[in-house]
C-alpha cells in the first residue's frame, strides 16, 4: 500500500499540527526569555539579561547538572533492567508471573506523594544517607515499569521464528540476541528509554522527598521558585538546553544517515555512550566540587533569602553553606517528620513552630546566646505559638488580604462580605490555602480564625459554598499574576503578592479586611539532631544583624521583624502599603495557631466545597 | 530445565529484587500507616485502626473517586483519538526519519512541566496570545474563556500524557506487517474496513500499553486540574496529596492510596486474565 495523494499529504498535515500543539507552549517560553519584566506574565520589551544572569547563577547551573546525573544514570538502568523483564515475561511462564505483573503496576499507580514518603521513610529506615543515590534509585524504580510495559507492546505477537533460525544457521544465544533480537525490538526499547529519560528530568514530588542536602534538581527549584516569581533566568535555560538538544540529535541524525548504519540499533549505541560519557563528565565535576570544610545546611523556602547574604556569610566564617529550598511549610514538615533529614536550619511559620515543638522535632535554643536577639521588636518576639522564643527567632512576617484592581474595582471592597457580590461572579483570585480561605470566612461572621467549634467551620463551609460562583481560579502560587494579567478583578492574596503586583501595576491595592485578615510570621528553627547546631546559631545571629537584616528587605517585600533594621530602611520600603499595613489594620489580624483535632474538619469542609 | 530457570533468573530476577526492595518495602510501610492512629498533631500513632478505611466509604469520597475516573477516562480517549493518526504518521515515515521524528515528540516534555502548564496559561488567557491573535484579525470582539473549565483540563491533560500514549502506539504500529493490509486491500476491503479488521486488531498491544500508561497517571493528576482548571474541584489526586500535606493526617490519605491501588491494579489483572484467555483460544 503506498500512501501518496491526498490521505497521505492530509496525515502529514496532520501531524505537524500534533508537532505545532506540542511545541507552542515552548515557543511562548523562548520568547518570554527575552523580556524585561521579571513577571512571566506580560510582554515588556526585549533583552538580553536573563542569559547574563543564567551564567552567573551557580546554584541553578549546579541543579542542572544534578538533574543530568540523576537522569541519565537512571535511563539507562531501567532501560537495561526493563528490557531483560520484558523479554523474560514475554517469553516464559513462571510460577510468580502474575505477582510481578501486579509489582511492575505498582509504580505507575502510585500516588507519586505516597511513594515519595515511603521510599523517604524506607530510606531512613534502612539508613540510607539522602543524597543523589536515594534519587537515582527512586527514579529508576518508578521508570523501570515504563520501559517494561513499552517494551512488551513491542513484543506482543514476537515471532520467534526468526531467532530459531538464526539459530540454526549456527548464531550462538548470544550472537542471536545482539543481531536478530535487539534489532527488532529496539524501537520498543528507544521508546522506552525515551519515557524513562524524560520522566527522570521532570519529577518533583518524590525527587523532593528523596533528596538530601547539597543535591537538588532543576525541577525543584523551578518549583520552590514558583512561590515567588520564575524568573526569565529559567526560560533562558529552557531555550539554550532546547537549543542544545535540537542541535544534537540533528548531528546524530545526518551521521547515522551518511554511515548507512541500521537505525535503531547504532542510534541507541550511539546516544548510550554520549550519555555515560556525559555522566562521567558531570560526575567527576561534581566531586571536584565537594570539600571538607566546615558546612552549614539550610532549607528555606525560595526566593527568601538573598544569595549574597549566604556568601557574604560564608566569607566571613568560612563556613560552606549548603541551601535547599521548598515551597511550602506542609512540605517541610513532611520531611522532618520522616526523620534525618540532615539540615540544620529551617525557617518555619507561626503555628507550624508550634507543631515542630509539640511533635519533638526541633532543638531548643538559648536566644540569650544570640547578640542581636535585641534587636527585634517587641511585637514579634514571645508569641502564643513559642512563648519566650524557646525553639525560634523570627524572620520576615506578612499578611493575607483583599487585593483589588482600582480600574476595574468600584466601590473599593472592604470586606469578606463586600467580595461576597454578584459583580464578582467568575472574577476572584483566592489564595488555595484552607486556613487563609475558612479562617476569612470565619472572621466575617465574628468568629475566631483558630475557630475549632465544628457547627461554627461548618457554617463558615456553607458561606464558602456560596462564595464558589466568584472564583475564577484557586492559585497560592502567584495569585498576583491573574491579577496584573486581567483574569482577576479582586481576591484573597498574601500581602507580599500585591506589593510585587502593585509595583509592577500602581492600580493594583491592598487592603486587610475590615473583620480582620491572616498574620504570619516565619521563624529559624534547628532541626532536632542537626548536624552542625554551633554553625546554626551563628547564622541565626549573623541574620539579626540590622545591615544583614535590611538586605532581605530590599530583596523582597516581606514585613521586617528587625526594629534596628526598620530604622535604617529606604523610606519607600517602609511605604509600601502592602507589606507594612497601617497599625490599626494589623490590629485588626489575627495570627493563626495550630488548630489541632479539628483539622481533619477543616480538610473535610474544604474538600466538601470544592467537591461537590 | 535447568538451563530456562537461570535464564528466568537472569532476565526478571534484578528487577524482581529490586522492586522486591524499593517497592516492596514502602508498600509495607504505607499499609502499616492506613491502619495506625492519628494523634493530635498529625504523629503517628502505633495503634491498629481500621476506621480510615471505613471513612473513605462516604458519598463525598466516592463522588471524589468516580469523578477522577471519569476525568481520566475522557483524557485516555482524547489522548487516542488524537495520538493514534500521529503515531501512525511516525510509524510511516522512512526509516531512517523515525527515531529523529519520534525524539521531536519528547524533547518539549524535557522542559520543565509546570513552565509548560504556565506557557499554556500565557497562551490560553483572556489577553493570551490566542485571543490577541483573534481580536485582531476581527474574528472575535469579547475574548473567548478558554481558560480554567473543563475543556482547559482536558487540553492541558492530552498534552501532558501525549508522548506516554504515541510512543507505545509507535511500537505496534511500525513492526505492523504491511503485507496483511495489502492483503486486505486484494480481497477488496474498503479502507476503513482493513483498519478496523487488520490494522487495529494488530496494533491493540500499543492501545492497551498506550492507555495503561495514560489513565494510570492521568488518575492521579492534581497539578493540571489545580493551574489549568482553577483548582475549584477536587480529584482523588489532591485529596491523598492534601492529606500527607495540609491535612497531616498520613493515615487517611495511606488508606485512601491503598483503595485506589487495589482498584486499579486489580482491574489490571482481570483485564490481563481476560485478554490472556483469549489469546489461549485463539491459538
Amino acid at each position: 500500500m503506498k500512501e501518496g495523494g491526498r490521505s497521505g499529504i492530509l496525515l502529514s498535515s496532520y501531524a505537524w499540527l500534533i508537532y505545532l500543539f506540542l511545541y507552542a507552549p515552548i515557543l511562548v517560553l523562548v520568547v518570554f526569555s527575552f523580556n524585561t519584566s521579571r513577571l512571566n506574565a506580560v510582554w515588556h520589551g526585549f533583552t538580553l539579561d536573563w542569559y547574563a544572569k543564567l551564567a552567573h547563577d551557580r546554584p541553578i547551573l549546579e541543579a542542572a547538572q544534578n538533574t543530568f546525573i540523576v537522569a541519565i544514570i537512571s535511563t539507562v538502568a531501567s532501560t537495561i533492567l526493563g528490557t531483560a523483564t520484558a523479554l523474560g515475561m514475554h517469553r516464559f511462564h513462571f510460577r510468580f508471573k502474575r505477582v510481578m505483573e501486579a509489582a511492575l503496576y505498582v509504580p505507575i499507580v502510585i500516588p507519586e506523594i505516597v511513594m515519595g514518603v515511603s521510599l523517604l521513610s524506607f530510606f531512613v529506615i534502612a539508613g540510607m544517607g539522602l543524597g543523589l543515590g536515594t534519587v537515582i534509585i527512586s527514579h529508576i524504580t518508578f521508570s523501570v515499569s515504563f520501559v517494561v510495559v513499552t517494551v512488551r507492546a513491542r513484543l506482543h505477537g514476537f515471532n520467534m521464528a526468526y531467532e530459531e533460525a538464526a539459530m540454526d544457521l549456527g548464531a550462538t544465544p548470544w550472537q542471536t540476541f545482539t543481531m536478530v533480537t535487539l534489532p527488532i525490538i529496539m524501537p520498543g526499547i528507544i521508546s522506552g528509554a525515551l519515557l524513562a529519560f524524560t520522566l527522570s528530568l521532570d519529577d518533583f514530588v518524590i525527587t523532593y522527598f528523596t533528596v538530601g542536602p547539597d543535591a537538588t534538581t532543576l525541577p525543584i527549584r523551578i518549583y520552590s521558585m514558583v512561590k515567588f516569581m520564575i524568573t526569565p533566568e529559567i526560560n533562558a535555560l529552557t531555550a539554550i538546553l532546547l537549543i542544545a538538544t535540537l542541535a544534537l540529535i540533528t548531528f546524530f541524525d545526518r551521521l547515522q544517515r551518511k554511515e548507512f548504519m541500521s537505525g535503531g540499533l547504532s542510534g541507541g549505541i550511539v546516544m548510550l555512550l554520549v550519555a555515560v560519557g556525559l555522566t562521567g563528565f558531570l560526575f567527576f565535576r561534581r566531586q571536584q566540587q565537594a570539600s571538607n570544610r566546615e558546612q552549614l545546611n539550610i532549607f528555606n523556602w525560595t526566593e527568601y533569602m538573598p544569595r549574597t547574604v549566604v556568601e557574604e556569610f560564608s566569607r566571613r566564617t568560612g563556613i560552606k553553606v549548603n541551601y535547599d529550598t521548598y515551597s511550602s511549610n506542609e512540605e517541610m514538615l513532611a520531611k522532618l517528620q520522616a526523620g534525618a533529614s540532615g539540615y540544620d536550619l529551617i525557617v518555619a511559620s507561626d503555628y507550624y513552630v508550634q507543631i515542630l515543638v509539640k511533635r519533638n522535632l526541633i532543638e531548643q535554643l538559648d536566644t540569650r546566646k544570640l547578640h542581636n536577639f535585641g534587636n527585634l521588636e517587641s511585637d514579634f518576639v514571645n508569641l502564643a505559638f513559642d512563648p519566650g522564643n524557646k525553639y525560634s527567632v523570627p524572620y520576615l512576617w506578612g499578611t493575607a488580604g483583599i487585593a483589588f484592581n482600582r480600574d476595574k474595582v468600584s466601590p473599593i471592597p472592604r470586606s469578606f462580605d463586600d467580595l461576597m457580590h454578584e459583580r464578582f461572579r467568575n472574577r476572584l483570585v483566592v489564595v488555595n490555602d484552607v486556613r487563609a480561605v475558612i479562617g476569612m470566612a470565619l472572621r466575617s461572621m465574628g468568629y475566631s480564625m483558630n475557630e475549632t467549634d465544628p457547627a461554627r467551620v461548618r457554617e463558615a463551609g456553607e458561606k464558602l459554598r456560596r462564595f464558589m460562583p466568584l472564583v475564577k481560579t484557586f492559585d497560592s502560587d502567584s495569585p498576583k499574576t491573574l491579577l496584573l494579567n486581567g483574569e482577576a478583578d479582586a481576591g484573597i492574596v498574601w500581602g507580599a503578592e500585591a506589593t510585587l503586583a502593585h509595583r509592577e501595576n500602581p492600580a493594583i491595592d491592598f487592603v486587610m479586611p475590615a473583620d480582620g485578615g491572616e498574620l504570619y510570621l516565619d521563624n529559624m528553627a534547628i532541626p532536632r539532631g542537626a548536624p552542625h547546631m554551633a554553625n546554626a546559631l551563628t547564622f541565626i545571629d549573623y541574620i539579626l544583624e540590622p545591615e544583614v537584616s535590611l538586605q532581605l528587605s530590599r530583596a523582597y517585600p516581606y514585613g521586617n521583624p528587625n526594629r534596628e533594621a526598620k530604622a535604617i530602611m529606604d523610606p519607600q520600603l517602609l511605604n509600601e502599603g502592602a507589606t507594612y499595613p497601617p497599625p490599626e489594620d494589623l490590629r485588626r489580624g489575627e495570627w493563626l495557631v495550630d488548630v489541632g483535632e479539628a483539622t481533619a474538619l477543616y480538610d473535610r469542609i474544604w474538600t466538601e466545597v470544592k467537591g461537590q | 530445565m535447568r538451563s530456562q530457570r537461570a535464564t528466568i533468573a537472569t532476565l526478571v530476577g534484578p528487577a524482581a529484587c529490586w522492586l522486591g526492595v524499593f517497592m516492596f518495602a514502602p508498600l509495607v510501610i504505607i499499609l502499616v500507616f492506613s491502619v495506625t492512629t492519628r494523634g493530635e498533631y498529625g504523629q503517628t500513632i502505633y495503634a491498629i485502626d481500621f476506621h480510615h478505611y471505613v471513612q473513605f466509604v462516604d458519598r463525598l469520597y466516592l463522588l471524589i473517586l468516580a469523578r477522577s475516573f471519569y476525568v481520566a477516562g475522557v483524557t485516555t480517549l482524547v489522548t487516542l483519538m488524537i495520538g493514534y493518526p500521529f503515531a501512525y504518521y511516525v510509524a510511516r515515515a522512512p526509516a531512517e526519519k523515525r527515531n529523529f521524528l519520534l525524539l521531536l515528540i519528547v524533547i518539549p516534555f524535557w522542559t520543565n512541566f509546570l513552565l509548560r502548564t504556565y506557557a499554556w496559561v500565557v497562551i490560553l488567557r483572556a489577553e493570551g496570545v490566542i485571543n490577541s491573535i483573534l481580536t485582531g484579525v476581527g474574528l472575535i470582539d469579547k475574548p473567548l474563556a478558554m481558560l480554567y473549565n473543563t475543556p482547559s483540563v482536558i487540553l492541558g491533560s492530552v498534552y501532558g500524557f501525549l508522548p506516554f500514549m504515541v510512543l507505545p502506539l509507535y511500537t505496534s504500529i511500525e513492526k505492523l506487517d504491511w503485507s496483511l493490509i495489502e492483503a486486505a486491500f486484494d480481497l477488496g476491503a474498503r479502507p476503513w474496513q482493513a483498519f478496523l479488521r487488520v490494522t487495529l486488531p494488530l496494533t491493540l498491544p500499543g492501545i492497551v500499553a498506550g492507555s495503561i500508561l495514560t489513565f494510570i497517571p492521568a488518575l492521579g493528576m492534581f497539578v493540571i486540574p489545580d493551574l489549568m482548571g482553577g483548582a475549584k474541584t477536587v480529584l482523588v489526586g489532591n485529596l491523598i496529596q492534601n492529606q500527607f500535606l495540609t491535612a497531616r493526617n498520613w493515615q487517611f490519605g495511606s488508606a485512601a492510596s491503598v483503595i485506589l491501588m487495589a482498584l486499579v491494579i486489580g482491574g489490571l489483572l482481570v483485564y490481563g486474565k481476560i485478554a490472556g484467555f483469549e489469546e489461549e483460544k485463539k491459538r
